[in-house]
This record gives C-alpha cells, structure tokens and sequence, in this order.
C-alpha cells in the first residue's frame, strides 16, 4: 500500500461522509421510538463495524507476513490494528453517550454486545506493550503476527456469541425476522458505513506512508554515512514502529 | 434503570459528533507532527550533504545524488 491515489481517497473520503451527515441530519426521518438521539446510530455503528473487520484485515495480513515473512505485511497489520483501536476508542465513547441519552446509564455490564465490545478492544489494547515487549525486530514481528491472527479469529467468534446471545436492551436492528431499518435509514446508514471505511482506508495509507518516507529516509542516511556524510544522529524510524526499513 | 434517562438528547447526540470529529482532529494533528519531524530530518539531511560537499569534495564525486540513494535504498521496490 502506498502514497499513490491518496488524494482522490481523502477527496473520497470527505465528499461520501459529508453526503452521509447531510441525509442524517436534514433527509432521514426521525425515529419514532428515540427520536432525536437515535442519529448517534450512524456514527456509533459504522465505526464499530468498520474498527471490528479492521481488526480482522490485521489477522489477514498478520497471517500473510507469517507465510512470507515480508516485513511489508507486518506493517500493514499493525496498522490496521492501530486505526482500528482508534476507531474502537469512538466506538466506546460514542455508545456511552447513547446509552446515556437512552438508558440513563454510560455503561450496563450485563448486557453481551456492550461487555463484548469492550473484551475485543481490551484485547487490542494489550496488542502495543506485548509488541513492544519484544527487542529483537524479527521475533517482535513475527509474535505480533501471531497475536493478530489469534485476536483476528476471536472478532467474529465473539460476534456471532453475542449474536447468539439473550440481548437484554441493546437493539438487534440487522437480520431480524420482524422490525429492521426502513429504507431511507438503511441507505444512510450505508452511506455512512461506506463514508467510515473509506476514512479507515485514507488513514490506514497516511500512516504507511509515514512508515515508509521515515524508513526511506533512515536507509538514505545510513548509505549516506557510509559514503563519509555526516556524523549520524536520531533517526524518526528508529522511533515509529515497526519501521518499514529492508533488512 | 430507565428513571434517569434525559429527556432532551440534543447534548449527547452533539457531544458524540464532537467527540469523534476531535479524535480525528487529534490523530491527523499527531500524524501532521510525524510528518513535520520527517521534513525536519530530510532538511539536515540535505543540509549535511551539501556541508560535506563543500568541505570535501572527492567523497561528494563518488556519492549517489539523493534520488539514486533513495532508490537503491528501496531495492525491492516495496512501494509500501
């Protein structure tokens, strides 16, 4: 993944989101049991789906760097995984707002699709310092692999548990036999889901390109070093990991 | 449970929006410090060429110019 066509998916980016909160706001009828605070809807929920199969893209490339042992893949992995815990961040906070304004409550413990949430974002949390844990680069790589197919193989695991689940307040809006989303709210929501991916996707490609430039510019300094320029000093890749340099 | 719950929800709805746009606000700010300090780097960088040119110009005849060391840099032209 690289830094080409970033600027027509940032373009992207900003015009599907902008339609989205346009047909939220001013086109999407307001819901008849929540009204006003079920707009929350389409934001809460497009970034938990968006954040869930981000962490599952991690897996996928996790696995793939396991297979190849191409440091490229391994990047891609924590990336993912790092948006994705960002995503997961607004996820959290902006259910807890919803909650409030429709439960009374920030947070119900008992209730499966809230705790299990919060299970699959703990579990990426502890992602960074088991990662860091590690000095040797190789090892670092190829454990954190190993833990984004383990945690990857969780997230759908875990969704269909809850889906399975007795829900006590929490709203099962897809695939039920009787209710579901009328059609104006499910384009929007589409709309909005598509807007959070392409969001995922412009960051995703930001921060590899980062990654890259820094791990370029590294490479570039110690051949320069070696040719008699300069006397060395702090690298940037040396402190963004895992750096993207060619072993 | 359902005795505390607002009975306006204008707030919640705002400081939800809010909430994000200030995450994304707050992770493009730190991803705009990443590439300022990149800037930062490749400026001395530059800088400490074209000083060691100026004071030793033999290595400087032998030195690939940036783009070629930035290239070669990249064997596998990774793209990534």
């Amino acid at each position: 993944m690289s830094g080409r066509g970033l600027k027509e998916l940032s373009i992207a980016t900003l015009v599907v989101l902008t339609i989205g909160y346009v047909l939220v706001f001013f086109w999407v009828p307001m819901d008849a049991d929540q009204g006003f605070k079920q707009k929350i809807f389409y934001l809460h929920v497009p970034l938990a789906i968006v954040a869930l199969l981000g962490f599952v893209a991690g897996g996928v490339e996790g696995y793939r760097h396991l297979r190849t042992d191409d440091r490229r893949h391994d990047a891609n992995s924590y990336v993912f995984i790092h948006i994705s815990v960002v995503f997961g961040v607004a996820t959290l906070i902006s259910g807890m707002l919803w909650a409030k304004a429709s439960w009374g409550h920030f947070w119900v413990w008992d209730e499966p699709t809230l705790v299990s949430f919060l299970i699959v974002f703990l579990l990426y949390a502890t992602y960074y310092p088991f990662r860091y844990a590690i000095e040797d680069r190789d090892r670092q790589a190829r454990y954190a692999s190993v833990f984004a197919v383990t945690a990857g193989a969780f997230v759908p695991l875990n969704f269909l548990a809850v889906r399975m689940a007795e829900s006590l307040i929490h709203p099962r809006v897809f695939a039920t036999s009787s209710g579901g989303l009328p059609g104006s709210m499910m384009l929007t929501f589409l709309v909005c889901i598509v807007g959070f991916g392409l969001l995922w996707a412009t960051l995703v490609k930001l921060e590899l390109l980062g990654k890259r430039t820094s791990g370029q510019l590294s490479r570039l300094r110690r051949t320069l070093q070696a040719e008699g320029y300069g006397e060395g000093g702090g690298s940037v890749s040396g402190r963004i990991a895992p750096n993207m340099e060619s072993r | 449970m359902f005795d505390a719950v607002p009975n306006d929800s204008t707030g919640y709805v705002f400081a939800a929006y809010t909430v994000f746009l200030v995450l994304l606000l707050i992770y493009i700010g730190i991803l705009g410090a990443k590439f300022q300090r990149i800037s930062r780097e490749l400026t001395e960088l530059t800088e400490e060429v074209e000083a060691g040119r100026r004071d030793d110009p033999a290595p400087a005849a032998e030195a690939p110019a940036p783009e070629a060391a930035g290239t070669a840099a990249d064997p596998g032209g990774s793209g990534v």
